[in-house]
């Protein structure tokens, strides 16, 4: 727990570009929030793979949403099953189940759909917000922090040196 | 941007989950398919192994074992090969397709090495009905009461019958003496006599004396005619009194016997109260294999019913599995509603021939667990017309229209063997069948909670034997009687409903077997009927004795009445 958070702090703290961060905040809160086992999260773990995420940022905030997913399930329950029961897109929800890719997508579970939006309208929302606070904390905190006497101390004990352990 | 190393890392990831189901698939099939089984029989169900292939979905299971939960030696099924093929496009839409299930070498009843009972599981609970059926089955009891305990629970005729003559003996004597007490007697008779010396002596004077005694002669005549009418009258009422207490005790005497025969036919042991031996006997086998099929069925029975969510209608919306963290499946109707599951037909062949168990070829058509949205009903027909015992099932079970449901068996069997059957088991006169051969043949229908099934079985070269120790006279009875049958037939049927079922069997057994204990009962019987008398006969004697001396007092009284009537007859001749 104490390496992973120092990873983190190591990534903050470090030149990765912010959008970097970013993407792997929004696609972990993509997996991290929809049921796991979920065929959309292949995709997710393909372009957490392939694009140039920052894998630490990626494995930290998914185990967070992960538990946030668990309380926000009614939510989503309540999301998905208004989406599924609207009348105005039953014919849109009536195709797509009589097709191969919709019956395997699960798209008819409440709590899937239900999280599945909330999800990446979250991503969408948390990229452009992550970029700014990555760069406010970079150029404003990370100096102050430095400085601060909860540094000092903490300079002192077993995180600090596993911390500077990893960033070598 | 694009991280390429990235790709190999999905393609390793993406080939470890396939190589993960290359190596734990199967053994993941086989695990579930005996968890499942087993869950569902209640006893071990096994697998030698598992098999399952991808493009197509492809399954195949080898060396299946399904214990028959009430004998864990057994196994209720066995087969060395099952395997089908499912449509993955219809997988994918949520819907089971499987066109044939091969089964190869399947057999019902074979052995096991070791037992197949749970340890950590109740057995599955026995369905409840038909168990009354063996409940109602009994032989009547064959005690003999006791004496005394009959005489306390039944009116005894003849002892208030002899209380009563001797009342009325003593009566009409008391009645009878106190009016020969105000007749005329030997006095009077005097008395007349010296009237009639003294008339002859006044006759001999002169003519008006003569006149006088005349006179006086007619007036003797009439008191003398009275006299004689009041003794002749008293004298003929004591006459019928004594033929009629004559008649009374000699009917007492008979009494005693008919008491003992109305008695014992009682209260004693009998034939009439017998029932049907055939059903007392033959009952609890039938109720056995009435509960063997019934079990099955309640086994089968959950998997033909509709399951609960039906997509009944076109563009309906519904809803399952409301499970917290799940969510729920919403249901868009993309057609006609189908089953989620069909199995159009299980092909059974290969039975061993002359193995352990019964060899099982044939076919099962239209398997599914929601037969209202399919238009055929489940069908099984299958054989074992080369083994032994050879046997034919046909079944129908058409639950299309739950409301409606209605399952239709026939079932023949040739050449069963039958060593080791016990018929009237749990009552007072077990009989073991120590050798023999059945042929059976059982046809039902059991529509909307009522059935209608008929047995018809014939044993053949049978040899029994009463299996009670000590039975005594009607054990050595029925075993006679079962010794000279060799040959018998059964012929039942059940109607009502399983929870209430109404049995009637007849059998060939029904007449020798009613035959020696009717006998025995009939002997009982006498011997009961002989001591009631005796003891019926020791509790009026006295009474017939005490009515008998006042018969003797009337009879003297009769006879002083005559010697009297006879003087005042004489006197009268003299006037």
């Amino acid at each position: 727990m104490l390496r992973t958070l120092a990873r983190l702090l190591r990534v903050l703290n470090s030149e990765t570009d912010p959008a970097q961060i970013a993407g792997a905040v929004a696609l972990a809160a993509v997996m991290g929030l929809t049921p796991l086992w979920s065929p959309h999260n292949l995709l997710v773990l393909l372009l957490v793979l392939l694009l140039r995420v920052n894998l630490s940022t990626f494995l930290v905030t998914f185990a967070l949403f992960s538990g946030v997913a668990y309380l926000l399930d009614p939510a989503f329950h309540r999301l998905g099953l208004a989406l599924l029961t609207s009348e105005a897109l039953q014919g849109m929800w009536t195709a797509l189940y009589a097709t191969v890719a919709g019956r395997l997508s699960g798209f008819n579970n409440t709590v899937l759909l239900g999280s599945l939006v909330a999800s990446v309208v979250a991503a969408f929302a948390l990229f452009p917000a992550v970029v700014y606070l990555v760069r406010r904390y970079r150029e404003t905190v990370r100096a102050w922090v430095a400085r601060s006497r909860l540094m000092v101390f903490l300079k002192a004990n077993k995180f600090y040196r596993i911390y500077t352990e990893l960033r070598g | 941007m694009v991280r390429w190393w990235g790709l190999g890392a999905f393609a390793g990831l993406v080939l470890l989950l396939a190589g993960g189901w290359w190596l734990f698939a199967d053994y993941w099939l086989e695990r579930s398919v005996e968890k499942a089984g087993t869950a569902m029989v209640g006893a071990r169900v096994e697998l030698d192994g598992a098999d399952l292939g991808l493009f197509p979905i492809r399954v195949e299971l080898t060396g299946l074992r399904v214990t028959n939960p009430r004998r864990p030696m057994r196994n209720a099924v066995a087969a060395k090969r099952i395997a089908f093929r499912l449509d993955t496009r219809e997988l994918v839409f949520g819907r089971t397709r499987i066109d044939e299930v091969a089964v190869e070498g399947a057999a019902l009843d074979t052995p096991r090495a070791t037992s197949g009972a749970l340890a950590t599981r109740k057995r599955r609970q026995e369905p409840g009905p038909f168990r009354r059926l063996t409940g109602q089955l009994e032989l009547p009891g064959f005690r003999v009461p006791a004496v005394a305990e009959v005489l306390a629970k039944g009116e005894v005729q003849s002892v208030s019958a002899a209380r009563e003559l001797e009342r009325d003996a003593a009566d009409s004597r008391q009645r009878l003496a106190g009016r020969a007490e105000d007749l005329p007697d030997e006095a009077q008779v005097r008395a007349y006599r010296q009237r009639l010396d003294r008339l002859r002596k006044e006759a001999e004077g002169t003519l008006a004396s003569l006149v006088k005694s005349g006179g006086e002669a007619a007036k003797l005549k009439r008191d003398i005619d009275a006299d004689v009418d009041r003794l002749q009258a008293l004298k003929k009422d004591v006459d019928a009194t004594r033929k009629r207490l004559k008649a009374k005790l000699a009917e007492l005497r008979r009494m005693p016997g008919e008491d003992a025969r109305r008695l014992a036919t009682r209260y004693g042991p009998s034939a009439e109260g017998l029932g049907n031996v055939a059903e007392a006997f033959l009952g609890p086998k039938v109720a056995g294999w009435l509960r063997s099929g019934w079990y099955w069925y309640a086994v089968v029975e959950p998997y033909l019913a509709p399951a609960r969510e039906r997509l009944a209608k076109r563009r309906e919306v519904t809803a399952s599995k409301p499970l917290r963290g799940t969510g729920l499946d919403i249901h868009f109707a993309s057609g006609p509603a189908e089953p989620t599951t069909v199995v159009r037909e299980v092909v059974l062949s290969k039975a061993a021939k002359g193995g352990e168990g019964l060899g099982l070829n044939g076919r099962i058509t239209d398997m599914t667990p929601q037969p209202g949205l399919w238009p055929r009903p489940l069908q099984v027909e299958v054989a074992n017309p080369g083994g032994s015992p050879g046997f034919t099932l046909g079944a129908v079970l058409d639950h299309r229209d739950p409301a409606a449901a209605s399952d239709r068996i026939d079932l023949r069997v040739r050449g069963a063997p039958v060593a080791g059957w016990v018929l009237g088991e749990g009552g007072p006169l077990p009989v073991r069948v120590q050798q023999g051969r059945s042929d059976i043949a059982v046809t039902g229908r059991l529509a909307e909670g009522q059935m209608d099934v008929r047995v018809e079985a014939t044993v053949s070269d049978a040899r029994m034997a009463v299996g009670a120790e000590g039975g005594g006279e009607l054990a050595r009875a029925v075993a006679d009687a079962l010794a000279r049958v060799d040959r018998f037939t059964l012929s039942g049927r059940i109607t009502g409903s399983p929870e209430d079922p109404r049995l009637r069997l007849d059998s060939s057994l029904e007449r020798p077997l009613r035959q020696a204990v009717t006998e025995v009962a009939r002997a009982r019987g006498k011997a009961l009927e002989e001591a009631l008398r005796g003891r019926v006969r020791e509790q009026i004697e006295p009474l017939l004795a005490q009515a008998d001396e006042r018969l003797t007092a009337l009879g003297k009284l009769d006879q002083r009445l005559a010697a009297r009537l006879a003087a005042f007859k004489d006197l009268r001749a003299r006037l």
